[in-house]
């Protein structure tokens, strides 16, 4: 007896309900993932109170990039900072509200317009440097709401939470009425007595319950996901990129299940009324 | 016995197969609470005969009269009920293929409404009636092809349909199996049930004919009626418009 092959009978219009549902805020995802990568290149500059040598030079950057998560650190010797800062009569040094000049004499900060500093020199001269050498390390804080990046992960998440539940009801409703199984059960039920259109409604509104439940509980897991994202890993080292890697990897598998439960539970369980 | 059978009729049909006409103008009345065999070769259109009559599909032409009711003026509903009156199995019945013998004997009485002590009762009755030895449990899938025309025709009985329709499943059975059934037949057509049974030839139990048996034999001339244990050979055939009416040709003492 041939089995049930109930993805062959997938109707168009639900893969295209797939592609908008979970392909086209997936492929948002990844660009503004992408964007969000590129504009949030944490870097530290330092500057140097005393002259060293090339090669410490590159050692303290290799420590500085490994040891603060960033993506380069910048090593200005207080020659390279003196040009560097006479170039600029004045630098906006962000929600700090304060400007060079008002910097201790030997401080410098090296800011980037648009971005909050946070000031975490101290810490890391313990940690690299040795006495006589000064840094202030300047690692950029993302603001995320207002970012392009987050805004089109924004939309991209909710024309996920949107498309999602529609997806699975669909996906969930070929499933039922299109399955051998499901057909047989049609025709022998309705063989025996119950009506036609009665069965037909039956099927379509578990294939809708069914789709919900699963629209929900995809949607608990994207939240899941990403709030955990968001919430637990920044504390060790993990923010908004390592959220939505955490997504891709945990949302896949398990968005399989549903259709996995659909056809196991079909085989397993009786379903009759 | 039994009084609701229904009276069964399918009038002016046409049997078509590859645009060919094979039967036409075709007429078969069947009483309440007979024994009716239907005959013919293969491919003479007993198996139309048999979804029109047991209400699984209308045919194209002519109307189908069941209980003095026209189908083409039933409804949803009035078709469903009539169908909770009607047992049937095809040639290859259908059946849920991964459920055990016991859910799909269960399937009718579901649909009916029965709770589960109901069917549990009725599964042990018509598995007693029916000699079956197989393990309920059993999944159909497992089943070799005489057990599932037993387990079909078993499903055909569950509920005490007042009508029971079998198309061509009796030559498939084992000589014991045909023996339980013909016997469960024969007992339930003597409370009342009307049977109809389709196939190549006349069943055994032709041997010992009742005052109602009947018997139509389809070939390409039309339709012949007459009555068991004479055999087809002394009918008369009918063709054109003519009703064809199951009218028992011989009397004898089922008992």
């Amino acid at each position: 007896m041939k089995k049930p092959q109930p993805l062959n009978h997938v109707r168009p219009h639900s893969v295209i309900l797939i592609c908008m549902g979970i392909c086209i805020p997936l492929i948002i995802a990844i660009f503004a993932t992408g964007i969000y990568k590129s504009s949030e290149s944490r870097f530290a500059t330092l500057i140097l109170q005393n002259d060293v040598s090339s090669k410490q030079v590159s050692e303290i950057q290799a420590s500085i990039a490994a040891q603060m998560s960033v993506s380069k650190a910048e090593i200005l010797t207080p020659a390279d900072a003196a040009e560097f800062l006479n170039s600029k009569s004045k630098v906006d040094v962000g929600n700090l509200g304060i400007s060079v000049a008002e910097l201790p004499s030997r401080i410098r900060i090296i800011p980037q317009l648009g971005f909050t500093f946070e000031y975490v020199a101290g810490d890391i001269q313990e940690i690299l440097l040795g006495p006589g050498i000064e840094t202030f390390v300047i690692p950029e804080k993302h603001d995320a709401f207002f970012a392009p990046a987050s805004v089109a992960l924004m939309i991209a998440l909710i024309l996920f939470l949107i498309f999602l539940p529609l997806v699975w009801i669909s996906l969930a409703t070929d499933l039922r009425s299109y399955s051998e199984e499901s057909k047989r059960r049609i025709q022998l039920m309705t063989l025996f007595g119950r009506e036609d259109s009665e069965m037909k409604n039956t099927e379509a509104g578990r294939g809708i319950k069914e789709g919900i439940m699963f629209g929900i509980y995809s949607v608990a897991i994207l939240l899941v996901s990403v709030i955990g994202g968001h919430v637990l890993f920044p504390s060790i080292g993990i923010e908004f990129q390592g959220s939505m890697l955490i997504w891709s990897l945990v949302m896949a598998p398990l968005l399989i299940i549903p259709i996995l439960s659909v056809t196991a539970r079909r085989r397993v369980l009786g379903e009759f009324l | 016995m039994r009084k609701d059978a229904p009276k069964v009729a399918i009038f002016r049909t046409q049997v078509v197969r590859k645009d060919q006409i094979i039967l036409n103008d075709l007429s078969i009345e069947i009483d309440a609470g007979s024994w009716t065999e239907i005959i013919g070769q293969s491919g003479a259109g007993k198996s139309d005969l048999f979804s029109s009559l047991s209400l699984r599909k209308k045919p194209k032409i002519g109307q189908v009269v069941f209980g003095g009711m026209n189908l083409d003026k039933m409804d949803g509903k009035s078709i469903s009920e009539a169908r909770f009156s009607i047992g049937s199995c095809a040639q290859s019945p259908i059946f849920l293929e991964h459920k055990s013998i016991r859910e799909n004997l269960a399937l009718p009485l579901l649909v009916r409404g029965m709770n589960e002590n109901e069917v549990n009762e009725e599964i042990v009755k018509i598995t007693d009636a029916f000699a079956m030895t197989l393990n309920l449990n059993d999944k159909l899938s497992d089943l070799d092809s005489d057990d599932r025309v037993l387990v079909g025709i078993a499903r055909a009985f569950v509920g005490s349909p007042k009508l029971v329709l079998l198309d061509g499943v009796l030559s498939v059975l084992s000589l014991r199996h045909q023996n339980c059934v013909l016997r469960h037949l024969r007992l339930q057509n003597l409370g009342g049930t009307t049977i109809v049974i389709f196939g190549r030839s006349l069943s055994v139990t032709s041997n010992q004919p009742n005052a109602k048996d009947a018997v139509f034999t389809l070939n390409r001339n039309g339709v012949s009626k007459g009555a068991l244990g004479s055999g087809p050979s002394s009918t008369d055939t009918v063709r054109g418009d003519a009703l064809i009416s199951a009218t028992p040709l011989r009397s004898v003492s089922a008992a």
